[in-house]
């Protein structure tokens, strides 16, 4: 029992390792390097253009001086880029020795360029290791900001900007990629205009920034994080170890040896069933009928899996919550005997874990393609691991969860996730072009709860936030009213 | 207890499954690369057949461009824009996640040439000029290599036998500098002035292997503006500063023990360096481009002059390395290996002018042309070499 505990803690704590030695990896000063030595070699093509070659000479000299410290991290980041760079020293070191200012210009620019391509291109690498997904967002502040200083006629501020949007937009465009073509390349083309833009026509320049902003805003990332992931199979698994639980006391109490055999028969069929229909489920979407459009997917399967959750979620659940289970159980108990009985204890079994196995991927599909494996896994494993705890201590220690609040908290989760699935598969579909994608400037976004400021997607939220008040009023109103009934007859 | 476990670990399985692939935007990504790496084992060498696929296909659509471009068709400039850009967009993923730097090269270039054709009215002075690098651009990306590649078996072998060409240097390099240290702590001038050259040449031959161990190499091989502490500036060049200017070696005892330690150690790390036939090929590059920057120009040893021992150990290391790996070119790359014999030949008899017994004249002796000639050769030996880098 302790080695299982054991081997699932280290599991964990591998997956948690390898993803901070990953950002760790990401914080080095490769691009700082990068940038000094750019401006070395800024400093030696101004001075051999601008000055005698003696002064290009000097300037070389100090680039080198750069170079001889930062050359080892050059060739560990890209030894390629590194050689290419000295081939690059080589030839200016030799027009130096021809005393040919013309050649100095030219190997020195040449070597610039090596040297900018160098700098990129660490961007480029850092963007293809992280997730890239905050400074998607920060990108669009910084659209933000250059829309202000034009509008209020700071244009150089706003040159200079430009020129850090036209750099950092290597760090973004992979997640912009990724998620839409169309962006992807219209955003890439305002970012080249913008700079013609900015001196003939500011009025233009401010209005081709708020079609970047509107286009980029909605890929913001939006994704789920580890946690929502682990919300599931608590969830989902402590209401099937609810009903297993109470199946396994009743059998004890009636001390029938065999029965238990039956539950775990019956909850293993639903694992089994559960298992097969996810596999189907999973098999379908990686199906290419989606194509490479992501959003499509992402957006018919995140609106799909909000409805189902209302659905199964509520109406499943307050037909059949767990006191009815054990209502129903009383009434099984009582009437069933022998194998008959058996039968229909392993029936429950099957059902409270298909029912809640169904649910999982409910769950899942919601979550396509909007969070990265790594944190899928590691956020469902950290799931299993608490279920596994909890169950250890329910079932072998006999701990007991408190109902209502219990199933509070589950309702609460399945809202929450109602709400971000139906936010972002709108969103989404939004940016496949499905639904028109409108802006409205008043409206705030809450990524945590899947807002967007966007009325096609608040507007379901809205209705699914005032369905279930209604499904939690009514039931008590009728009750209310039942009760009048009687009393009045 | 047992069955708790066996459900958890069967749900983890059916989560495993419907996770996996459920998280499709990540995922294409994470398909791609699969892809890649079952490809990578297919090829090996290079860029993957399907990416160099795109690569000419891409070639022909900037012929195509450069084509409607020379004759001003407007209309069609626009249009073969585009779809050149469409047909990057469909492949540049992968080369964004493989190949980072060879990307942003094409991107560079391939940029300005389609904001240029989709604006109301291109200029086609830019994009004239822009082409030729973008196609250059592509060039590298179709002979780009990724570092993790398994190299052929003879090169493999190239590899070991240069691995041994490392150790005799190091081994040499010992014994040299215990020669040369000794003398320095006798204070012998005169006998360590004549076995400091002897020392630098095995080190110079393998400079690279010893850069490649950090701090090494500033301790061992420092100038004196590389210093950041000039009191604790050591190693060669200090005590080459204290034979033939300061002419006393008044303290330089330290110093020479400390450079004995050091080339001990580096002896020591170079018995279990590990080297790819990449990594050697580079170092030869390395060798010879160290040479053109600042062996020829007179850097070095700009104390005792003896810049073109070190210029020659410089070339000579980096010769060692193109004989153990010319027998897997030869076959494939008779041109390049051709080129290279000559190019070597023809250095090492303009080098030869000027030997002076077992070392070579002062560096101050030779006039401008003599050091504009070699580092002419120097400079197309190393485009030669980074050739060779390419096909490997």
């Amino acid at each position: 029992m302790k080695r299982i505990v054991v081997v699932m803690v280290v599991i964990c704590a591998v997956l948690w390792s390898s993803g901070t030695s990953a950002v760790i990896a990401q914080q080095s000063d490769g691009y700082e390097i990068a940038k000094q030595l750019v401006s070395a070699a800024k400093k030696a093509v101004d001075a051999a253009s601008s000055s005698q070659i003696s002064e290009g000479s000097q300037a070389f000299q100090q680039f080198k001086e750069v170079w001889k410290d930062s050359k080892r991290a050059v060739k560990k980041e890209n030894w390629k880029a590194a050689s290419k760079i000295e081939s690059t020293m080589a030839l200016v070191a030799n027009s130096l020795l021809n005393d040919d200012r013309a050649e100095l210009i030219k190997t020195l620019e040449q070597l610039l360029s090596t040297l900018e391509t160098y700098e990129k291109s660490i961007l480029v690498t850092r963007a293809n290791e992280s997730e890239g997904a905050l400074t998607l967002s920060e990108y669009v502040k910084s659209l933000q900001k250059t829309k202000q200083h034009i509008q209020e006629g700071k244009i150089d501020e706003a040159k200079s900007s430009i020129e850090m949007l036209v750099q950092s937009w290597l760090t973004v465009e992979a997640d912009v990629v990724t998620q839409s073509q169309q962006v992807y390349n219209e955003s890439e083309q305002n970012l080249g205009l913008l700079l013609s833009y900015i001196e003939s026509n500011p009025e233009k320049a401010v209005s081709t920034l708020q079609q970047m902003i509107d286009s980029l805003s909605p890929l913001e990332n939006n994704a789920y994080n580890m946690w929502d992931a682990a919300l599931i199979p608590i969830r989902e698994g402590l209401e099937a170890l609810l009903v297993i639980g109470s199946l396994l006391t009743i059998t004890k109490k009636t001390n029938e040896r065999n029965s238990s055999r039956w539950i775990w028969g019956g909850t293993m069929l639903g694992l089994a069933a559960s298992l097969i229909i996810g596999l189907l489920v999973s098999f379908v979407l990686s199906a290419s009928m989606f194509g490479q459009n992501n959003f499509v997917l992402a957006g018919v399967s995140g609106v799909f899996s909000s409805l189902m959750l209302l659905y199964v979620g509520y109406w499943l659940h307050s037909k059949s919550n767990i006191e009815k289970w054990n209502l129903m159980l009383q009434e099984k108990k009582n009437a069933a005997t022998g194998s008959k009985k058996m039968v229909s204890f392993a029936f429950i079994a099957f059902l409270a874990v298909l029912r809640e196995g169904l649910e999982t991927v409910i769950f899942l599909i919601g979550m396509i393609g909007k969070m990265s494996t790594f944190e899928l896994i590691s956020g469902l494993l950290t799931g299993f691991v608490i279920l596994f705890i909890v169950g250890v201590l329910m079932l072998k220690l006999g701990l007991r969860i408190p109902l209502k609040p219990f199933f509070l908290i589950s309702t609460i989760i399945v809202l929450y996730m109602c709400i971000k699935f139906m936010g972002s598969g709108v969103h989404s579909l939004q940016l496949a072009g499905l639904i028109p994608s409108s802006i409205s400037d008043h409206m705030p976004t809450i990524s945590a709860l899947g807002v967007f400021p966007s009325l096609y997607s608040t507007i379901p939220q809205m209705v699914i936030i005032l369905f279930i008040i209604g499904m939690l009023i009514i039931p008590n109103v009728k009750r209310r009213s039942l009760n009048r009934e009687g009393r009045n007859l | 207890m047992k069955r708790i476990f066996l459900i958890t670990t069967i749900a983890c399985t059916f989560l495993f499954a419907a996770g996996c692939s459920s998280n499709t935007s990540n995922g294409a990504d994470a398909a791609n690369s699969e892809k890649q790496t079952v490809q990578e084992v297919a090829q090996e060498n290079g860029i993957s057949s399907e990416m160099k696929t795109s690569v000419d296909e891409l070639n022909q659509l900037i012929d195509k461009l450069e084509q409607a471009v020379s004759t001003n068709e407007m209309d069609n400039v626009k249009k073969q824009g585009k779809e050149m850009n469409s047909y990057w967009l469909t492949f540049e993923n992968g080369v964004r996640t493989e190949f980072p730097f060879e990307y942003t090269e094409i991107e560079k270039h391939l940029q300005p040439i389609y904001i240029e054709a989709v604006k109301e009215q291109p200029n086609t002075e830019n994009m004239k000029k822009e082409i030729p690098l973008l196609k250059t651009a592509l060039t590298e990306l179709a002979s780009a290599k990724k570092g993790t590649n398994k190299a052929s078996e003879q090169l493999q072998k190239a590899a070991g036998e240069y691995k041994t060409y490392v150790l005799e240097q190091s081994k040499d390099l010992v014994a040299a500098t215990t020669a040369f240290t000794d003398a320095v702590i006798k204070g012998d001038m005169q006998a360590a002035k004549e076995l400091y050259p002897k020392a630098r040449v095995f080190y110079e031959r393998i400079e690279p292997i010893a850069e490649s161990f950090g701090d090494l190499d500033p301790s061992i091989d420092a100038r004196e503006n590389d210093a950041e502490d000039l009191a604790k500036w050591g190693g060669f060049h200090r005590i080459e500063k204290a034979l033939w200017i300061e002419k006393k070696l008044d303290g330089q005892a330290d110093v020479a023990k400390q450079l004995m330690k050091d080339v001990n150690q580096l002896d020591g790390l170079i018995q279990n360096v590990q080297l790819t036939p990449e990594q050697i090929v580079a170092g030869s590059m390395e060798l010879l481009n160290e040479a053109g920057i600042s062996k020829i120009t007179g850097e070095e040893e700009r104390y005792s002059r003896l810049d073109l021992v070190d210029l020659a150990a410089n070339v000579e290391g980096s010769k060692a390395v193109y004989l153990t790996v010319k027998s897997a070119l030869v076959s494939s790359h008779s041109d390049l290996t051709e080129k290279l014999d000559k190019e070597f030949e023809e250095f090492e008899i303009a080098l030869n002018q000027y030997r002076e017994g077992d070392s070579f004249i002062a560096y101050d002796k030779l006039d401008e042309k003599q050091i504009r000639e070699m580092s002419q050769k120097l400079t197309s030996l190393s485009q030669t070499m980074s050739q060779i880098a390419n096909v490997l």
